[in-house]
């Protein structure tokens, strides 16, 4: 009798270890329900309605007629893209489905200007020498001069390639200036951006803060948390750094750009950066589609909100009109005119 | 305050024992021993500040374990971890590696037993402290990934009972934590804001249990062999709620003090 009874408790105990509990209601996906879903995670997680002076409880009330009536997924995702540009905020975005593209949700007026960048104009017509794409293929890696070394960041895209910054270094080492270009540069991975910084620094220093939305309230968030630049890599350029910016800069290069400002031998040099500073996290709609919020706001060291702002240059280069690219680079011309002492 | 008041009660419990049931109780229901057991573990997890999907896998769990009897209290300590790899439930999208582990300390006085012996009951405190770390993958066309936490510490009274049958032991553990406190991030961990958010949780926020029940059995004279099924669930309720419950089946041997071997 005992020993039926020990059978059937372990039995019943195997049968509790194999079932599929169920924690939570399954996911309602109705139009209205994912509408309500991305208001709602967007008022909880969203860092800059303070910044951007958006009163997100009448946007809702705007758009959710329109959700709701939505006829297709595409005309439903049209909707939220619309709801979600209303944030004016380069990093929200809505990606409509695995491998669709994400739907940019606000363009600011500069960025429907003509590129004022073109990186193959620098290379045909003022690298003297480059170095294989096979060392660096990360980075654009050349002389300028003799005496002046250049370095290209398209992106910070991807992780664990910092020590590239290390070998273009060390085909640069005869160099005494250096430029550092990151003109058009969009950003990437901030852990990254900040280790390659670090290669142009012998000691830390604090270039900025952050404050992480961390409640309900829309003004919940941390008390300030510092930003430091540390000394990274086994080789360090310490000559003058001639920081090359334009307004197609934004978030991890716009980083970069605000710690290298705080060193001695570095002048910004260009237009200022595009101002696009919030940590983005990704969500997930009931449906599998992805979307993305700000989850901070970050501050220069002045206490200067970067967001819309930018890093502005030491040394300002204005644009050409709206010619875009000609067939010189405006902004190399006036750094090479710096190297030489103009 | 909270956590003054909860030691507090539990000592006045422990003082509190009838003395003519310790008198008839074993020491211990464990002797001075250390364990070590491998097993299968299935979790499930509902973590908002993720997304609001369930994930569910099953990945192996390793623990250790040691108790002692000291001064006729049953000190006993177990720490376990695992890594699983968790799909969604229910439809979702999106995968999650979560890297999970758990040590427990429990604080447990004898205060009833048969008067052969064959049963005993003790009661206590247990101390918990459960962390996990889960890289959420999400469903784009980028495979972006973001990294959680959810720590927790508690107290809360255990509950120890054991009877002698089949030749070995059937024994049960049960806690629940009274007071807790937590380390939950509100949005996706940071490089740069690396350290808790710690928040204290009563009963009103977070609430949960474990148990455990298992055979054990002598194979010689200093070695045990032990079978566990292992529970516990957590359920936390703040802006961003998370629910937990893990399940193991582990199969060990504990090797006791030859002095104290029974």
């Amino acid at each position: 009798m005992m020993r039926r009874r020990f059978l059937l408790g372990a039995a019943a105990l195997l049968a509790t270890a194999c079932a599929d509990p169920t924690l939570v209601a399954p996911a309602d996906r109705s139009y209205a329900a994912m509408f309500d879903q991305l208001w709602h995670e967007t008022d909880l997680t969203y860092s800059m309605f303070a910044v951007k002076h958006v009163n997100w409880d009448s946007v809702g009330a705007v758009f959710r007629p329109r959700a709701v009536a939505a006829q297709s997924d595409f005309a439903f995702a049209r909707v939220l893209s619309d709801m979600l540009s209303t944030l004016h905020d380069r990093h929200v975005t809505l990606t409509p489905g695995h491998g669709a593209m994400p739907m940019t949700t606000y363009s600011a007026a500069s960025d429907l200007q003509p590129l004022d960048f073109d990186s193959t104009l620098v290379e045909r017509t003022y690298l003297t020498r480059r170095l294989s794409a096979a060392v660096t293929p990360h980075l654009d890696v050349g002389w300028l001069s003799p005496s002046v070394g250049y370095i290209r960041i398209p992106n910070f895209v991807g992780g664990g390639w910092d020590g590239e910054m290390d070998a273009a270094l060390d085909s640069l080492q005869s160099a005494s200036q250096l430029v550092l270009d990151l003109r058009c540069n969009p950003g990437g991975n901030y852990e990254l951006a900040l280790d390659v910084a670090g290669r142009f620094t012998e000691q830390s220093r604090d270039f900025g803060s952050v404050r992480i939305r961390n409640g309900p309230k829309h003004d919940d968030f941390t008390d300030p948390i510092t930003e430091t630049l540390r000394p990274t890599g086994r080789r360090k350029f310490t000559g003058t750094v001639y920081l090359l910016t334009n307004r197609r800069v934004f978030s991890s290069a716009e980083n970069v750009a605000l710690a290298l400002r705080q060193l001695p031998n570095v002048i910004a040099v260009g237009d200022t950066t595009g101002g696009a500073s919030g940590r983005p996290v990704t969500r997930e709609l009931a449906n599998g589609w992805t979307y993305e919020l700000s989850t901070w706001i970050e501050y220069t060291i002045d206490h200067k909100v970067v967001e819309d702002a930018g890093i502005a240059p030491n040394v300002v280069v204005p644009r050409s009109g709206n010619a875009g690219v000609g067939k010189r680079d405006a902004v190399l011309d006036r750094v090479l005119q710096l190297t030489s002492g103009g | 305050m909270f956590v003054t008041y909860a030691v507090r009660l539990a000592l006045v419990v422990l003082a509190a024992v009838p003395a003519a049931a310790l008198a008839q109780s074993e020491p211990c229901a464990r002797p001075t021993s250390v364990q070590a057991s491998l097993g299968i573990s299935q979790n499930d997890r509902a973590d908002a500040a993720i997304n609001n999907t369930q994930y569910q896998g099953r990945g192996p769990q390793l623990s250790l374990g040691a108790s002692a009897n000291v001064r006729g209290l049953c000190l006993e300590a177990f720490a376990t971890g695992g890594a699983h790899y968790l799909r969604p439930l229910g439809g979702g999208f999106g995968s999650e590696r979560v890297l999970d582990g758990r040590a427990d300390l429990y604080l447990l006085k004898p205060v009833a037993s048969s008067a052969d012996n064959r049963a005993t009951f003790a009661v206590g405190l247990a101390a918990q402290a459960n962390l996990a770390g889960t890289t959420h993958s999400f469903a784009d066309g980028l495979s972006s990934t973001s990294r959680y936490r959810f720590n927790v510490g508690s107290i809360g009274p255990a509950f120890d009972a054991s009877y002698r049958m089949l030749g070995g032991r059937v024994f049960a553990v049960a806690t629940v934590p009274m007071v807790s406190v937590v380390d939950h991030p509100y949005v996706a961990a940071s490089s740069l804001d690396p350290m808790p958010g710690l928040r204290v949780a009563t009963w009103s926020s977070l609430r949960g249990g474990s148990g455990q029940v298992g055979y054990e059995r002598a194979l010689s004279r200093y070695l045990t062999g032990t079978l566990a099924y292992q529970a516990s669930g957590l359920r936390y309720d703040d802006a961003r709620p998370a629910r937990v419950l893990s399940q193991m089946l582990t199969f060990g041997f504990r090797l006791t003090r030859p002095t104290e071997h029974r």
